[in-house]
């Protein structure tokens, strides 16, 4: 009896600390995602990716396990250039710790207003 | 012929059923099993059970600590790298070109530059208070003049040559609120901070037309920079390029490009995407 409880309670705890485990590795995970959206919202900022709604496109072709979906809807008429760019990083369900990450900014584009001007 | 019987009853059902026993043989058997003791097999049994358990349990102890230990130093290092990246990130988004000073110079292993910046609210008090008597009562230097640019610098601690040892790091931030060019030079009223003991490699890329590049020596700002953190220093006669260790980077626009300097222009001409935003916000989803 003493030796089942015994067994249970190892169980348990290493089920627990297995857990954990897969926590920290999902933070990590988690992290990576963040980094990568950022970046992604720089490189709409400087120009390496259009600034356009586009569906998921691999990352990095050495890469291609990280995606990038990007959202580009203009907050309002009378602002012209203003726009609400939404980036979503994902590592696909296939992963063995998928992770969705959303960033939103807004991001006035120049050359946006200037085409929406008639300029 | 009562014991007869009685005899062929214990050996059916062996000595602990002593229940119809008279009461003179009854503590007759008692006093014999109180003097038996164990058994040699009984006691090896017994030791090897608990060495066997306590093992198990000295085992688990370990194990359970060692992960524990895991744990704390992976949250540690994610901890600090997600700081350290996020403080070098909103410092760099900030860096601009400052008119006879500099914009940004940097190599692949530390940079430099000027960034924008709101002077403390102190510099705007009266000067009486802040230049006076009362201020020669604070801490010196309390109220110093400030710009609305700041000099930061990032670095990381070389070695102790004569510890053999020792190894590369922490990651230093170096600034200066007070900027004048002499003032940059001798690092009057520099500020030093070390940010963290985990960040042992770090490499820095500039955003150059279409390339990226491994120094940035135009008066202007490049388009955006690429900060690499590594928690291993790099080993001797490796490119940082070919880090062979796990890494953690992000890409940093930088807004107010622009600058003097041809290579430090937007390269789609049109400057996408100028201003930072307002009304930010993220969100995560798991599984």
């Amino acid at each position: 009896m003493a030796l089942a409880l015994f067994g249970v309670s190892a169980a348990v705890i290493g089920v627990a600390m297995r857990q954990s485990m897969a926590v920290a590795v999902d933070m990590r995970v988690q992290a990576e995602a963040v980094n990568l959206a950022e970046t992604a919202l720089a490189r709409l900022q400087t120009g390496e990716i259009a600034m356009e709604t586009t569906p998921a496109t691999a990352f990095d072709e050495d890469d291609p396990v990280w995606t990038y979906e990007v959202t580009v809807e203009p907050i309002d008429p009378e602002t012209p250039g203003l726009q609400y760019v939404s980036v979503t990083v994902s590592n696909g369900p296939e992963a063995l710790y998928p992770r969705t990450f959303t960033l939103t900014q807004w991001v006035y584009d120049p050359a946006a207003a200037a085409e929406e001007a008639g300029l | 012929m009562r014991h007869f019987r009685f005899s062929i009853f214990d050996f059916r059902l062996g000595a602990r059923r002593p229940a119809l026993c008279a009461p003179a043989d009854r503590r007759s058997q008692i006093a014999n099993r109180a003097s038996a003791g164990f058994t040699l097999l009984e006691v090896m049994l017994s030791v090897a059970l608990v060495l066997a358990l306590a093992g198990s349990v000295y085992a688990f102890y370990f194990l359970t600590l060692d992960a524990r230990e895991t744990l704390q130093r992976e949250s540690e290092t994610l901890f600090a790298q997600r700081r350290v990246l996020d403080l070098m990130a909103e410092d760099v988004r900030s860096a601009q070109s400052v008119p006879l000073l500099f914009g940004l110079k940097g190599q692949a292993d530390e940079f430099e530059f000027m960034r924008a910046r709101v002077p403390s609210p102190a510099v705007f008090y009266e000067q009486s208070f802040t230049r006076g008597e009362a201020a020669d009562e604070l801490a010196g230097g309390a109220f110093e003049l400030q710009a609305d640019y700041e000099y930061v610098k990032y670095h990381l601690e070389p070695p102790d040559p004569d510890d053999e040892e020792d190894e590369i790091g922490p990651l230093i931030r170096t600034s200066v609120k007070t900027l004048t060019s002499d003032g940059i030079r001798a690092g009057v009223n520099a500020e030093t901070v070390a940010l963290s003991d985990h960040v042992k490699f770090l490499y820095l890329e500039y955003r150059s037309g279409d390339e990226w590049v491994e120094q940035w020596t135009d008066s202007g700002v490049p388009p955006a920079v690429r900060i690499t953190l590594g928690l291993e220093p790099l080993p001797e006669e490796t490119e940082p390029v070919d880090y062979p260790y796990a890494t953690v980077w992000r890409e940093v626009a930088i807004p107010a490009t622009g600058g003097s300097g041809s290579s430090g222009g937007r390269s789609d001409g049109a400057g996408r995407g100028g201003g930072d935003g307002a009304g930010r916000g993220n969100e995560g989803a798991g599984p």
